[in-house]
């Protein structure tokens, strides 16, 4: 039974109340009283509250920046104390303060006071160094993926980094590369975590791992046992229930009993060939019949490449439509026809000017290896344009590829200079999208962080609309809005001499004149008009690289 | 708080990736006498979690923070009693709830806090829910995302800076009480946005 607006609200004030320490001695027993006698109150109070508790999470862990002007980065002095440093300090501490307690133990330090140690009163040292600790903490990388479902909210392409953790697939097979060297071929519904470079452990799922000299030993555990190779490649396959089965393909691996405090260190070793049975109840048979579980890595190259044409005939469909676009300004989709062509033509039909100048930059394959797409790496390459005309809204759209962040700022599309008018779109090294546009002072237009180090190396698509008519400015990462931006007084843009994935400043000598993207685009538009939120997610579902 | 710097410890599992974050069986080996790397990576993946259990109890900032430290503390003393055929977060909120108890009995003169049968019904009420959790934080980061963005820096100063609503309020040319209910719209804003974006766990009648 669904309660009245009116009960649920009475409840809220009471809560409120509470959360903001003026509640009175009977709204409190109310509260309680509620509390106690209604199930369906104490949901939507632990729905309210996680939501509180929630918000503290995200506002600590959160470092958008405190208004919209652009402050040049310095290197942050002070440690701030977010929550995930705070965690990492005091799991530090934790296991910091065992260590020192075991060795004081050991070492017959304790004075045998008959007190634990007062962990609070340890000398406290500055982390100072934890500021520059690199971004990344990859163990692995993400190299194939075909047919993928993911059963995790976020959408892992290969190319992607990735951290310590779970992997976990409704269907498809991906391939993982481990830094280790080791290799694995993991076959869905699995879920796999990543544990270190040379331990993963496997809750269900097929994998096939492939270890060569370097990464010896290599562990995956299971619930039952664990499997370490001492060389070369085996089959794993683990149903949900724990059964499960291992067989060597080639070389040797041993098993092992999870629980190292009852059973003796291995139980067994395979040889090339031999594989066996198991089962939630501890026992272990000899398979008879060989049998491979899983595609192997040529298999499954092929399969990545007919998807992969798939996806580019769907692109092609899709790029097709676009050129006919009306209110397309310039639309690069980097699809020349020649190494040796210098030009990056404007496709959009009929094109009479926009065409652009590439300065430096080298050809490579894009999102799909039948795509073709530019390379910015040095800080001279470029792609120069002239846009002619005054546009009230404007939307710009690419396809790009970030391979690091060098400096603060990275180039999008910036004109020449930064006259009235004029937009100018970079990223920033945190992973902010931003569209600055001059309106007297430069008005600045910071998204929230929203690449990661995952980003990296990964193909993204980028939008940002100028919407004068409903005055806001909005980004968009991978067909979503990520953020809105209230325009105070909109004005036309005009973009002129511009440049595409650099920047020339005039009379600019300020610190932050290299903007250089490193990085690949293979595709760019630029729109006269402001896309609806539909048309940037048809866009991005279209040509997106993996489906 | 304890801070001990030791770079010496190469720790795997610290930060929240996205894909790390997930409601998991816990896949735990058999624990050790001293916290080890797999207590740090169940604590750090849980983190969240057991901070946001204790949070429901406790409506006050400072206070949470206080016991989901100490609650860390007890984890690390009582490891090895932890059975690792268990979930590692309903140990811990288990050990969590303790906790707060503790606390509120020590604390109870100068607040109001909740009597001690309807602080079990409360983490009772979760304990079913604990999985849903970690999905929770990702779909209300979702409808974070999908404020406008003076609302979410309204947020930002009144849940992570150190000015008061009060300071806040000073600042914006507002009453604190127009601030705090701006506060509760948008929470139960969010809340609704939150709801909507969970698939209904509501079963039978």
């Amino acid at each position: 039974m669904k309660k009245t607006t009116l009960q649920n609200h009475q409840l809220i004030q009471l809560i409120d109340a509470f959360l903001q320490g003026d509640i009175t001695p009977q709204e409190h027993a109310e509260l309680e009283r509620q509390l106690k006698e209604d199930p369906e109150q104490r949901q939507l109070y632990v729905d309210y509250m996680r939501v509180h508790v929630g918000l503290s999470t995200w506002a600590t862990e959160t470092n958008e920046s405190e208004d919209w002007i652009p402050h040049p980065t310095q290197p942050e002095q002070h440690t701030k104390l977010g929550t995930p440093r705070f965690l990492l300090l005091l799991v530090t501490s934790l296991v910091a303060a065992t260590l020192l307690l075991s060795l004081a133990y050991y070492a017959g330090w304790n004075t045998g006071s008959g007190h634990e140690p007062l962990i609070a009163e340890t000398p406290v040292s500055q982390p100072e160094s934890e500021t520059n600790v690199p971004k990344t903490d990859h163990i692995a990388l993400l190299t194939q993926a075909v047919g993928v479902e993911w059963d995790t909210p976020r959408n892992l392409q290969p190319g992607a980094g990735l951290s310590a953790g779970w992997l976990k697939l409704k269907r498809g097979t991906i391939q993982v590369e481990l830094i280790s060297g080791a290799s694995v071929l993991i076959e869905g519904p699995a879920a796999f975590e990543l544990i270190s470079p040379l331990k993963a452990f496997c809750q269900y799922g097929k994998v096939r791992a492939s270890v060569p000299e370097q990464a010896q030993g290599f562990t995956i555990e299971t619930s039952r046992l664990n499997v370490v190779d001492l060389g070369t490649e085996f089959t794993l396959s683990l149903d949900a229930t724990g059964n499960g089965q291992v067989q060597v393909i080639d070389g040797e691996v041993e098993l092992h009993s999870p629980d190292q405090k009852t059973t003796r260190p291995n139980i067994q070793n395979l040889k090339t060939g031999e594989g066996v049975q198991f089962d939630q109840r501890g026992s272990i048979n000899r398979l008879t019949d060989v049998i491979l579980p899983l595609l192997n890595p040529e298999e499954l190259s092929h399969l990545a490449e007919q998807q992969q044409a798939q996806q580019f005939t769907r692109w092609q469909e899709q790029n097709a439509a676009l050129k006919t676009d009306p209110s397309l300004i310039a639309y690069y989709d980097f699809e020349e026809s020649s190494n040796w062509l210098r030009t990056l033509k404007n496709k959009k039909h009929d094109a009479s000017s926009a065409d652009g100048a590439i300065v430096g930059c080298q050809w490579t394959s894009g999102r799909w290896p039948q795509k073709r797409a530019l390379e910015f790496k040095r800080t001279s390459d470029r792609v120069r344009l002239h846009v002619p005309g005054e546009y009230e809204s404007l939307t710009l759209m690419a396809w790009v590829r970030i391979e690091g962040f060098d400096r603060w700022l990275s180039s999008l599309m910036l004109t020449d200079g930064y006259n009235a008018g004029n937009p100018h779109w970079q990223l920033s090294d945190k992973g902010e999208i931003i569209l600055g546009v001059k309106t007297g002072p430069g008005k600045n237009f910071f998204s929230p962080v929203v690449l990661q180090p995952t980003d990296l190396g990964r193909w993204i698509h980028l939008a940002t609309v100028y919407d004068h008519r409903n005055k806001e400015v909005v980004h968009y990462l991978d067909g979503v809005p990520v953020s809105h931006h209230k325009i105070e007084n909109p004005i036309p843009l005009v973009i002129g001499p511009a440049e595409i994935g650099n920047w020339r400043p005039q009379e600019h000598t300020g610190e932050h004149s290299i903007r250089s993207l490193n990085g690949r685009l293979d595709e760019f538009a630029l729109f006269g008009r402001a896309l609806s939120a539909e048309e940037i997610l048809k866009l991005y579902q279209s040509g997106k690289p993996n489906s | 708080m304890l801070f001990i710097s030791v770079r010496f410890l190469h720790l795997r599992t610290i930060t929240d990736m996205d894909h790390s974050l997930e409601s998991q069986p816990d896949t735990a080996a058999a624990p050790g006498p001293v916290p080890n790397e797999q207590f740090v990576s169940l604590l750090a993946r849980h983190h969240s979690l057991i901070r946001g259990f204790i949070g429901t109890l406790l409506p006050h900032q400072t206070d949470a923070e206080d016991v989901f430290q100490q609650t860390c503390l007890v984890l690390w003393r009582k490891w090895n009693t932890f059975d690792s055929a268990q979930s590692f977060s309903s140990w811990a909120c288990g050990i969590a709830f303790y906790e707060v108890k503790n606390f509120q009995r020590v604390q109870s003169r100068d607040r109001l806090y909740f009597s001690d049968e309807v602080l079990s019904l409360i983490a009772e009420h979760q304990t079913n829910t604990l999985p849903e959790t970690d999905q929770q934080k990702q779909a209300l980061e979702d409808c974070i995302q999908k404020l406008e963005g003076e609302n979410r820096q309204l947020i930002l100063d009144c849940y992570h800076s150190q000015r008061t609503i009060k300071e806040v309020a000073a600042q914006l040319g507002r009453s604190s009480d127009a601030i705090y209910k701006k506060l509760s719209r948008l929470r139960l804003r969010l809340m609704d946005c939150v709801r909507q974006s969970l698939p209904s766990v509501e079963a039978g009648s």
